[in-house]
């Protein structure tokens, strides 16, 4: 797969694109239904199967607004789109420019010119352009007078409720990691750099890895997780644990994993950990011994969870 | 007709010789020549002589160019930047911490052995190597030595990278591309190419073709503009001497004091301010001879 930023477009040389148009910001089963679509169109006809989201959040670029927090980072998008088996992804800055820009503007400009369009697939809700004037009735109107297809996939629901990010975020919020994981079709997954922290567990024999995430993730109650790590294609076993600290790192959260059976350094590098299941609460111990005791407990579950 | 040197700024999407051919007509002056061409598709500085002022070419410096180079990690192509067939795909820089990218950037500091790219107009038996790649064929290419002396990472914004670099004459910043995808264990293209000093030749002051239109031959420089070498003023009498080439003496100079290494270059004027030639400073026999090396009037 091919990341084509904006200021690129106008170098992409192949035609007759098959693509997908959405946030896509958890890309869940829902999203992954409309990405799957158009690789399917693609496959018919051995065209390229392209989509093209935006990067940062639209409601950045919003006085007073914060976009709500991350299910997937910029990174994770990339992988999952390749894992999809997605040709291109061309990611659209969503800058003043592109906010400004009209649906038939954005459909002429951007889909017809640059992109080539044979085929378009969006969600049934999916809104674009200046003040969310564009609807899937004008993709579909442009589509007849410029002869491309306009596919538009109806809101997937997993037994009675709808998929949607939000849903998932507050999924999350409330430690519902199971039930996450069936709407994201995946484990729910955060990822990071590994950075050096107050080494407090290795002085308790648990060295652990600190990782200092790569976006403002929507998170689970704090507690100690068993987890899997993934690095460089290898994956590991462990457990982690999920504070929260005013002073570390300049991030209020601590992300610490203590990875089974890994031997070797790995700061400076980027890992991503999914969430397999909650273990328990934060606790304070008496003493030493009793958390090291703990810890122990915890890993031997981790590892009959795991194995 | 106009004797002279000329900093231009080429932009993209032109070749180096187009752009000469377009300065030749707007100044009206045949005889011109440019030092280190450029790619069509980058942009940046280059040095244009025009009439008399060729005379100065070989003694401009061109021992060391300053780029500024957008890469793409992820693709790779057979020439190395857009303008080729995408080759290679991964997704390996994805995982890439800032810490990494850096240090590899950085590590190409230095004296070392580089590997030219297929496409690149140096010989291959009788044969330019780009004629080869144009059929299709890889030979294998000996490495040439090249310095980079300065390097600095400029920007992260995966899958692009920007980056400065200082190198030698003969280094190929799409070669230096390579090499740092390969260091990555990715892929990589170069995306943009900025040329920001070629010797004396600096982005700062360079003029686009369409200034030159606009201001006349007057925003061009003279012949000896660019050289930082010493000045001094033939005596009117011995001026026929200078401008026939032939050896001078100290008492033919107004000045009476000099600092000249033996070897050294100098400018020659005239009493009127005239620039008669660039001269050299020579010992032969004892005797501490003046030599007019090129000669421009």
């Amino acid at each position: 797969m091919q990341v084509i930023k904006s200021q690129e477009y106008n170098k992409f040389k192949d035609s007759n694109t098959c693509l997908a148009i959405g946030a896509f910001d958890g890309l869940h089963k829902g999203h992954q239904l409309i990405i799957n679509e158009a690789i399917k169109e693609a496959r018919k006809s051995d065209y390229p199967a392209a989509v093209l989201s935006f990067h940062p959040h639209p409601l950045e670029l919003i006085k007073g607004r914060i976009p709500p927090p991350s299910i997937v980072s910029r990174r994770q998008k990339i992988s999952i789109l390749e894992e999809l088996g997605v040709d291109y992804y061309f990611e659209q800055e969503f800058n003043q420019d592109f906010a400004q820009l009209r649906a038939e503007e954005f459909i002429n400009d951007i889909l017809l010119t640059k992109i080539k369009v044979n085929t378009i697939v969006v969600g049934d809700d999916f809104r674009f352009a200046h003040k969310n004037e564009g609807n899937v009735e004008i993709l579909k109107e442009m589509g007849e007078l410029h002869g491309y297809q306009a596919k538009i996939i109806s809101q997937l629901h997993a037994s009675d409720d709808r998929i949607s990010s939000t849903r998932i975020r507050n999924l999350l919020k409330k430690g519902k990691i199971i039930k996450a994981q069936k709407l994201l079709g995946r484990p729910y997954q955060i990822c990071g750099e590994v950075v050096h922290g107050k080494k407090r567990g290795r002085k308790l024999g648990f060295p652990t890895a600190n990782l200092k995430l790569e976006t403002n993730y929507a998170l689970p109650p704090e507690g100690v997780y068993a987890v899997r790590v993934q690095h460089l294609g290898e994956e590991y076993m462990g457990a982690a644990n999920l504070g929260y600290n005013p002073t570390f790192n300049n991030q209020k959260i601590s992300f610490e994993i203590y990875i089974l059976d890994f031997e070797g350094d790995l700061y400076g590098e980027r890992i991503c950990v999914d969430f397999i299941e909650f273990l328990r609460g934060e606790k304070d111990f008496a003493n030493k011994e009793n958390l090291i005791e703990q810890m122990q407990q915890d890993i031997l579950y981790t590892r009959k969870l795991l194995c | 007709m106009f004797d002279g040197t000329a900093n231009i700024l080429k932009p993209p999407g032109i070749s180096s010789f187009a752009l000469v051919k377009k300065l030749r007509w707007l100044l009206d002056e045949k005889k011109v020549g440019h030092t280190g061409t450029l790619d069509p598709a980058a942009a940046g500085v280059l040095g244009v002589c025009f009439g008399k002022a060729t005379k100065t070419i070989p003694f401009l410096d061109d021992s060391r160019k300053e780029y500024i180079c957008e890469m793409k990690l992820g693709t790779s192509t057979d020439t190395l930047d857009l303008e080729g067939e995408v080759i290679r795909e991964d997704l390996n820089w994805n995982q890439l911490s800032s810490k990494k990218i850096e240090t590899a950037v950085l590590s190409f500091l230095g004296k070392q052995q580089q590997i030219p790219p297929m496409y690149s107009a140096l010989h291959y038996q009788g044969k330019r190597l780009y004629q080869l790649a144009r059929k299709g064929i890889v030979v294998e290419r000996e490495s040439r030595a090249i310095e980079v002396f300065k390097i600095k990472l400029l920007e992260i914004n995966l899958p692009l990278i920007r980056f400065k670099a200082e190198v030698s004459r003969g280094t190929y910043i799409r070669s230096l591309v390579r090499d740092i995808a390969e260091k990555l264990n990715t892929n990589a293209v170069m995306t943009f190419l900025l040329r920001t000093k070629s010797g004396p030749f600096k982005l700062e002051d360079a003029v686009s073709y369409e200034e030159i239109k606009a201001n006349g031959k007057s925003i061009l420089l003279n012949s000896y503009q660019l050289f930082d070498l010493a000045r001094y003023t033939i005596q009117d009498e011995e001026y026929h001497r200078a401008e026939n080439g032939n050896y001078l003496i100290k008492e033919n100079f107004v000045e009476s004091e000099f600092d000249l290494e033996v070897g050294e270059y100098f400018l020659l004027f005239s009493e009127a301010g005239e620039f008669i030639a660039i001269s050299q400073f020579q010992i032969e026999d004892d005797y501490e001879i003046f030599q007019p090396i090129k000669v421009f009037i």
